[in-house]
């Protein structure tokens, strides 16, 4: 294992490699500042570059333009009320009143310490955790990987979007899609209606980038842009302590952000809840245990820290079901998967046995993106204000272009424009209607292996469906879904009751 | 124009589970009937099982909608305006993009690129003709140095270059 380590760190230890974190660290940043552009259209986008790369430089990429959107995010949250990702929401309930005050440097720089602890936190959980968890996975069979499909795919759907049959139905639509091609058994071609480019089915990277930054540009486009606007910033007050984070702002930070990293880490690891609840469940919670709960949204620091410390944390145990399961817990996870299957790998407990040294070099690399991300962040500081000023016009026809010269580029087929296409246009009408779109992507990764684990189960059962009730395992996975199920129905049943 | 939510998610509900019965049937009469798989699992099952799936979902999307509606046992989200001007400015961008996917072979890759950008800037009320052209062949040049040259890939050609 040590010589497996050993190998890891002369992969991840190359003047390229760091220079991809740094380089990575500073995209993410760029354009999770900039509103209008997240860290998952940034990662979609950038996913078919990695086609020629070593996979745990691909890897490195990827996972750094995540962690450096994640506090890129809080930029123009702090400065001017807009989050520039869905979770950075949560931080500017207090960062952008800090900035009201003139503290919006203190404000940014809570925001980046937070973040990177919390992101430190999360890692070390995946790092200590996946290897266990997949060592479970092991003793799975197909019944038991069947049912903890299902399970993961309900789970994602009952929390996304705005209600649980809109989620199921976005699953259940992402498992039909995955079935267009040919069957995996018996070879037999499905649903390509004459069309020879389908007989594959439909490639996974130009389907991600139409649903995921595609159908968000063209939301982000729908609205009335008059011109280049000009952005009037807040002043920043004279203090010099106002500026800058001080021990006493410190010490009143660390409980919410050892909260929101414990908080988020937990959530994470669940699939289907995002870095966005994880923020605004910290901050919830912190303001409920707070002893002056009516400062926050007037200011509190330790709701920044709270925010910011918990959606990092979720980024990194995303990652745990889906290296240990294979089970893509989000979007990101989902991408991630992506890069991982343009590579060749199939994430999932074996590849700690096949690709020790891949999984290793994405470790290291996690925790070298954090102190990038901590680096970079400080130098970003600095420059946020110009970083916000980057107009919107400018930059979403230009991404536009590169959403099809991407999906282009994967197979060099005219096909895949056209897919990128139609699928940008389902989920901007999937989310204008109030269906998530992450459902259908994880239902389309995981629909596969569905339906082989199935299969495959029936073989052993030689056609009885009872296989799936008689091992205690696949029994448990079976009876949680259904928990799950009526728990959401009821809760947002009382929820629509109580608007 | 107004947008109901409750009358949208009700007509949704029908269409899904429209689309997804007549799905159903041709799954069911084209490829189960005529391909037989080990244990009455053929390559049809898996598909019926989405489908199944979708059509008891959109019947419970439909029920659910309605009797909220008919008991108003939740508050009415009410109608919001549906502004003209967005649904015609994502028109324009989508029929813009239908005609850059149809002239890319015909014009060739970079020629349908640079008039989609422009026509992208000019629907965004970018007046200036300078920052137009200079994000144009920035954008030209980066897509040349990074994939075609960094990446060996061929964009189309078309009758210009």
């Amino acid at each position: 294992m040590l010589d497996i380590f050993g190998q890891s760190l002369v992969i991840v230890f190359t003047i390229s490699n760091l220079f991809m974190i740094v380089f990575g660290v500073f995209i993410g940043m760029l354009l999770g500042a900039i509103p209008g552009l997240t860290g998952i259209m940034a990662i979609a986008l950038l996913l078919p570059f990695t086609f020629t790369m070593h996979p745990v430089s691909a890897l490195i990429l990827l996972i750094s333009i995540y962690k450096g959107a994640m506090f890129g995010g809080s930029i123009p949250s702090i400065l001017m009320n807009i989050p520039g990702t869905p979770p950075a929401a949560a931080t500017a309930l207090d960062g952008y009143p800090l900035s009201l005050q003139g503290k919006s440097q203190k404000a940014l720089k809570i925001a980046l310490y937070s973040s990177v602890m919390g992101d430190v936190f999360s890692d070390l959980i995946l790092i200590t955790v996946a290897g266990f968890l997949a060592g479970i996975a092991l003793k799975f069979g197909p019944p038991e990987y069947s049912m903890l499909i299902i399970f993961s795919l309900t789970t994602i759907g009952a929390v996304s979007g705005d209600t649980l049959l809109k989620g199921l139905l976005s699953a259940a639509g992402g498992l039909f899609i995955a079935t267009v091609g040919l069957d995996p058994v018996t070879a037999t071609p499905r649903f390509f209606f004459g069309i020879v480019e389908l007989y594959d089915g439909f490639s996974l990277l130009p389907m991600l980038i139409g649903l995921f930054a595609l159908s968000e540009i063209l939301r982000q486009l729908e609205e009335k842009i008059g011109g280049i606007a000009k952005v009037a910033f807040l002043p920043l007050s004279g203090k010099p302590e106002d500026q800058k984070v001080t021990k006493e702002d410190m010490k009143r930070c660390l409980i919410p952000i050892l909260r929101g990293s414990i908080l988020g880490g937990f959530l994470g690891s669940i699939p289907g809840i995002g870095p966005t609840v994880g923020a605004f469940m910290s901050y919830a919670e912190t303001r409920r245990s707070s002893k002056n709960p009516s400062l926050f949204g007037k200011g509190a620091i330790e709701g920044v820290a709270a925010a910011e410390s918990a959606n990092s944390a979720v980024c990194g145990a995303n990652m745990i079901p889906l290296l240990a399961l294979g089970i893509p817990g989000d979007a990101v996870a989902a991408i991630i998967m992506g890069a991982f299957m343009i590579q060749g790998l199939a994430p999932g407990p074996l590849i700690f046995q096949t690709h020790l040294d891949i999984i290793y070099g994405f470790f290291i690399s996690l925790i070298l993106a954090n102190i990038a991300n901590f680096f970079v962040g400080l130098i970003s500081i600095k420059f946020a204000r110009r970083l916000t000023r980057i107009s919107k016009v400018m930059i979403l026809p230009i991404v536009l272009i590169l959403c099809f010269t991407g999906s282009y580029a994967i197979n060099t087929s005219f096909f895949d424009i056209k897919v990128t296409f139609i699928f940008g246009l389902l989920g901007y009408l999937m989310t204008k209607f109030g269906f998530p779109i992450a459902p259908m992507l994880i239902g389309f990764i995981l629909g596969p292996m569905a339906e082989l684990a199935v299969r495959q189960s029936l073989i052993i059962s030689k056609g009885s469906a009872l296989i799936f009730f008689k091992r205690p395992i696949s029994l448990a996975f079976i009876i949680i879904t259904v928990l799950a199920i009526v728990y959401t129905g009821i809760k947002n049943s009382r929820k629509s009751q109580n608007i | 124009m107004k947008r109901n939510k409750f009358f949208e998610d009700l007509i949704i509900g029908g269409v899904l589970f429209t689309l997804s019965s007549i799905a159903y049937l041709l799954i069911y009469y084209d490829l189960h009937k005529n391909f037989k798989g080990e244990y009455g699992f053929s390559p049809a099952t898996f598909p019926l099982m989405a489908m199944g799936s979708m059509i008891i979902l959109s019947i419970c999307l439909f029920a659910s909608t309605l009797y909220k509606r008919v008991t108003k046992k939740s508050e009415d989200p009410g109608t919001e305006r549906l502004d003209r001007a967005q649904v015609k400015q994502v028109a324009t961008i989508l029929f813009i993009l239908i005609i850059y996917i149809g002239i890319i072979n015909m014009l060739g890759f970079y020629l349908s690129t640079i008039l989609a950008n422009v026509a992208l800037m000019l629907l965004l009320k970018v007046k200036n003709w300078f920052r137009i052209s200079v994000s144009s062949a920035i954008l030209i040049l980066s897509i040349f140095l990074f994939f075609e040259k960094g990446m060996n890939i061929t964009f189309p050609r078309g009758f210009l270059f």
